[in-house]
């Protein structure tokens, strides 16, 4: 299942919500949770949902074995920690490497293996992390060991970040588990950041997914210097906007079940270099491969750029199994490590207009080699892009759908950079002055967010209807 | 907290202006608590609404849109469900069946016009497909142009082995869509031509949308190809005619957007110019240029109207050297509020703002009887009419003929010798019923769906003419010419029964199994509707004879829609 989905909206949650709290022990909606969770993914991995449940065993096994030994004071710790990345990561490999190792493999060799064709099971990037940082604290010390089964098994089943995150590690939500309070205050602010994400996705990401697909979903070739750089434009407010959607709607249902998970994005297209769009962007797993392996490969002591290269490396492996995504890391990791060298400094001097072009630039063709797993369409658009596709200046396919959206385009923009956190600054220095500010600015924002609801609802029934999207996948 | 705010009043003792706003803090607190509860009500009201309008009310289960039957709620079974298959499914039947669905498509497709200026509108793959000009760039063309035609899995008075046969046939029909059914997308692509672009185009002074036309010069010769076959398997006896029809881009596509959309001329001129000595392309071309001003093609509909396939009757007449009335001499009707499937396939309000008169014409001085045959063994399914006037809204073009799944028949009290068989899709159903003062006996072959050996059944049935008649984007259609070749190449043993006559021996069967047929067909009919079906061999008009007329128009592609049980 996933959140942009009447299903999940109007019948999931409501009756999730109602069990939830008519239960009243701790322990008692911990298993309410779980059961749900387990439902959620198990509507769209009714088999695979046994690899979650495995990861959980596995993982839980491997705390308590760090534990019995740090008692006995045998010295095995360690062991638990292999157990948790050879399991995880095999699965990891098995599931979304294989078939790509494979075929390369074969490319190589001349060889002709058997492609394994795993269908990726759902979110197992994201469980499979959080059940070895799990693992990995524990042996660190960093937390305490959770001997609760149910406990465990909620944490890494939670149907709010089981599908696209944000990574939660298990220090960040440790206590919660155990012992959570939720105020009326919260279910509704919840709530609130979960429409927001809604709409987010709904409205504005699905739309400039449109966009993007039909100007970077040519056959030969971009039809215009300008249809190559507005899919791409497109491309980069989809991809942000359906990120941060979804992590907005797993803070805000958080929120709602008495959970605090981190943030995951902040705005990250008003970053001045690669290095700060990495700090905006997926914070969650950048962190994740900055404690896990950048750290302790010796960070910035021993051998940065070795370590610098591993990390970018499965980065950008992590967010796929295709070459392009691995230049992608690795590009990105280039740059940040050039930026340390010299280029950081001069960012920061130079205006701030020049920095921001810079970072957006990157970002951009960025986002080109993200979107093409065929390298013959990507040179072919970037070359394009920069003038030498023998293609012209701009077309009237790219103006149309230019003037057609330009409205919610401009809107996507400047919901892309701060404006909201200035507007909701101002409206809480407003609320706090007066009774009336109280009331004008808490009914705008009922308002808003029931209209954003039946509007996003309104566009998913629309998009039930949608004869011409997808055309080209 | 409590402890410092003791403090704080404490030192409010002495300070009258920390008091204030120690009061003013609690008063927010208090209205912050009230808010919280008042708005988390109405969140829940609002929810809680929707959850039970989605729940509890009559869920629809076709789309007069777009024409197709809507998901049906799975049946649970263990292996569905462990293959996934039921939860697919079961959510896509929730989200494609919410109450009041029609009105909510039509308001999603308005505030998508709303999310920027009104200018032409693209719709689907558009490819530069020719200079600025309009002559085609042949290197450009790209292999799957697409057919706009019609067609409907029929579910009409039909017997057991007529329903499988007709599911399969459309599975043949479509199967370049098929990966795209299993994933409950749609790929329009191998249908679409090279797209549709709408607003910023006018016809007759009114907004109109216009199929851009890709051509495909190899697929062109192809089709010139197996119709040269039939002609010399029928042999010289036989006149065999081909009318290619240009259709609304070739002649209302502003000239900014002509490079988006090939030459049909060409793309005429090219088949004709292939068809073998013996095989005559008829010039409609030309009659319906000179007629551009005149309202023969809709403007919201990918079809031409019955006046301009009048037009193109007028220039076989010709070619045959037959006489035939002015169009005065015709009745003609209309019917209001016709929108038709450009806007289904792009759900631009423009055009449904901008519904249009059908105009239809019956003809004059003349008697004949229309009946009905299934595809695959040709099995009577009794008379019916020719014009199937109770069609509204949208369903206008579903007028003629009945479904295209089903052969059909007419003889007339024309005594001239001449029986005529015609190969069509979709746009011959406005042109046949014009043929009536002209032939004895008329029989319509639907390329997509007929199913034994055609040209046996020609030489059964002793035709004198054959026509092919075919617009220009499924002359250069690979699926449809494949139709045409699969009649040609067909086994011959399936033909199992005589020619056709009047006898309605199969409709006592089909009457018995109409039962087991009604739950099957429920998929393409609506409720009501199917249990009409029951009545299988319908004597008249009524409007039971040929249960899926008003979904004529249903475009293959959309069937795909529907997920596979």
């Amino acid at each position: 299942m996933v959140f942009s989905d009447l299903f999940f909206i109007y019948v999931f949650l409501p009756v999730c919500l109602i069990f939830y709290y008519a239960v009243k022990s701790n322990k008692g909606r911990n298993a309410v949770l779980a059961l749900f969770s387990l439902v959620f993914y198990a509507w769209g991995e009714p088999v695979w949902v046994i690899l979650l449940v495995i990861s959980a065993v596995v993982d839980y096994c491997n705390g308590r074995f760090i534990e019995y030994c740090r008692k006995k004071k045998n010295g095995k710790e360690v062991l638990g920690v292999v157990s948790s990345l050879v399991i995880n990561l095999g699965i990891l490999a098995l599931f979304k490497y294989s078939g790509f190792v494979i075929e390369n493999i074969n490319v190589l060799t001349g060889l002709s293996l058997k492609v394994p064709q795993f269908a990726l099971p759902i979110g197992i990037s994201f469980y499979t992390f959080q059940t070895i940082s799990y693992t990995v604290d524990v042996y660190r010390g960093k937390v305490k060991v959770q001997r609760s089964f149910l406990s465990f098994l909620l944490y890494v089943s939670m149907f709010f970040q089981l599908v696209a995150g944000p990574i939660v590690r298990y220090e960040s939500v440790a206590e919660e588990i155990d012992c959570r309070r939720v105020s009326l205050g919260e279910i509704n602010s919840g709530f609130i950041r979960f429409v927001y994400g809604l709409a987010k996705k709904v409205i504005i990401s699905n739309c400039m997914g449109e966009l993007a697909a039909s100007s970077l979903g040519f056959e030969t070739a971009p039809s215009s210097v300008a249809a190559a750089w507005f899919g791409v434009f497109m491309y980069a407010l989809q991809i942000y906007f359906d990120f941060s959607g979804y992590s907005d709607m797993a803070i805000g249902l958080g929120m709602m079940f008495g959970f605090h998970f981190p943030e995951n994005f902040n705005y990250p297209y008003i970053s001045r270099s690669a290095t700060e769009f990495w700090r905006r962007w997926h914070i969650s797993l950048g962190s994740f491969f900055r404690d896990y392996v950048y750290i302790p490969m010796g960070g910035n002591r021993k051998h940065m750029y070795l370590n610098l290269a591993v990390v970018w490396f499965l980065t950008g492996l992590w967010h796929g199994a295709s070459w392009n995504f691995i230049i992608w890391g690795c590009g990105f990791g280039l740059l940040i490590m050039i930026e340390k060298l010299f280029l950081l400094n001069i960012l920061e001097k130079i205006p701030a207009l020049f920095s921001h072009i810079y970072a957006l630039f990157i970002i951009l063709i960025g986002w080109t080699v993200f979107w093409f797993t065929d390298m013959g369409k990507l040179g072919v658009c970037l070359k394009t892009m920069f003038g030498f596709g023998g293609v012209p200046l701009g077309d009237e396919l790219t103006k149309s759908a230019l003037l057609n959206n330009l409205y919610i385009i401009v809107i996507a923009v400047v919901i892309s950079v701060p404006v909201y956190r200035f507007i909701s600054g101002k409206a809480e220095k407003l609320e706090r002055r007066s009774a009336a500010g109280f009331v004008t600015v808490k009914s705008v924002q009922t308002i808003v967010t029931a209209a954003l609801l039946l509007l996003s609802s309104v566009m998913l029934v629309g998009q039930t209807y949608n004869p011409f999207l997808y055309f080209r996948f | 907290m409590g402890g410092n705010e003791e403090k704080q009043l404490d030192e409010s003792y002495y300070n009258p202006d920390l008091k204030n706003q120690i009061k003013r803090a609690q008063a927010y607190k208090k209205s912050l608590r009230r808010y919280n509860i008042i708005s988390l009500v109405i969140f829940a009201a609002l929810v809680l609404t929707a959850a039970a309008c989605m729940i509890f009310m009559k869920r629809p289960d076709v789309s007069e849109i777009e024409k197709r039957s809507l998901a049906e709620k799975p049946e649970f079974s263990l292996s569905s469900f462990f293959s996934g298959e039921y939860t697919d499914n079961f959510s896509l039947y929730f989200s494609d069946t919410v109450p009041f669905r029609e009105k909510l498509v039509s308001l999603s497709s308005f505030l998508k016009k709303a999310r920027g200026i009104s200018s032409p509108s693209f719709y689907g793959a558009v490819e530069i497909v020719a200079d600025e000009d309009g002559n085609s760039v042949e290197e450009e063309y790209t292999e799957t142009t697409a057919p706009p035609v019609t067609s409907v899995v029929s579910s009409v008075v039909s017997d057991e082995n007529n329903e499988t046969s007709i599911v399969t046939e459309t599975v043949t029909v479509t199967q370049e869509t098929t990966t795209a059914a299993s994933s409950g997308e749609l790929n329009i692509a191998d249908f679409s031509n090279n797209g549709i672009v709408v607003d910023g185009v006018k016809m007759y002074g009114e907004d109109a949308g216009v199929m851009l036309f890709g051509g495909n010069k190899k697929q062109g010769k192809r089709y010139a190809d197996i119709i040269n076959k039939y002609h010399e398997a029928l042999g010289d006896s036989v006149n065999v005619w081909n009318i290619v029809v240009p259709t609304s881009a070739e002649f209302y596509l502003p000239s900014r957007f002509s490079k988006y959309s090939a030459s049909e001329k060409d793309a005429i001129d090219n088949i004709y110019a292939n068809l073998a000595e013996g095989v005559t392309g008829v010039d409609a071309y030309s009659v319906l240029a000179e007629h551009t001003d005149e309202y023969i093609y809709f403007r919201t509909d990918h079809h031409w109207t019955p006046l301009g396939a009048y037009y193109a009757y007028t220039a076989f007449m010709d070619a045959l050297g037959m006489e035939y009335h002015p169009i005065e001499d015709y009745t003609e009707k209309v019917k209001t509020g016709f929108v038709g499937s450009l806007y289904g396939y792009t759900g631009d309000v423009t055009l449904l703002n901008a519904p249009e008169e059908f105009h239809y014409f019956l003809p004059p001085e003349v008697n004949y009887t229309t009946s009905y045959y299934s595809y695959d063994t040709l099995a009577p399914k009794g008379s019916g009419a020719l014009f199937h006037e109770y069609v509204e809204g949208g369903n206008c073009y579903g007028m003629f003929l009945g479904a295209d799944a089903i052969h059909t028949r007419i003889s007339t009290d024309v005594r001239n010798g001449r029986k005529i068989a015609v190969f069509k899709e979709s746009y011959g159903n406005a042109f046949v019923p014009f043929l009536v003062n002209n032939f004895e006996e008329i029989y319509v072959i639907d390329i997509r769906y007929f199913g034994t050996n055609a040209v046996e059944y020609l030489k059964k049935i002793g035709v004198t003419d054959v026509l092919f008649i075919d617009n220009c984007f499924a002359a250069n259609t690979s699926s449809l010419i494949s139709g045409i070749e699969r009649m040609f190449e067909s086994d011959t043993g399936t033909v199992t029964t005589t020619v056709p006559t009047e006898t309605s021996a199969a409709d006592e069967k089909s009457e018995k199994t109409s039962a087991k047929t009604q739950k099957n067909t429920k998929k393409t009919t609506t409720d009501s509707k199917s249990k009409n079906a029951e009545t299988s061999a319908p004597e008249t008009e009524k409007k039971p004879a040929v249960t899926s007329v008003p979904q004529t128009d249903v475009p293959d592609e959309k069937q795909t829609v529907v997920p596979a049980q």
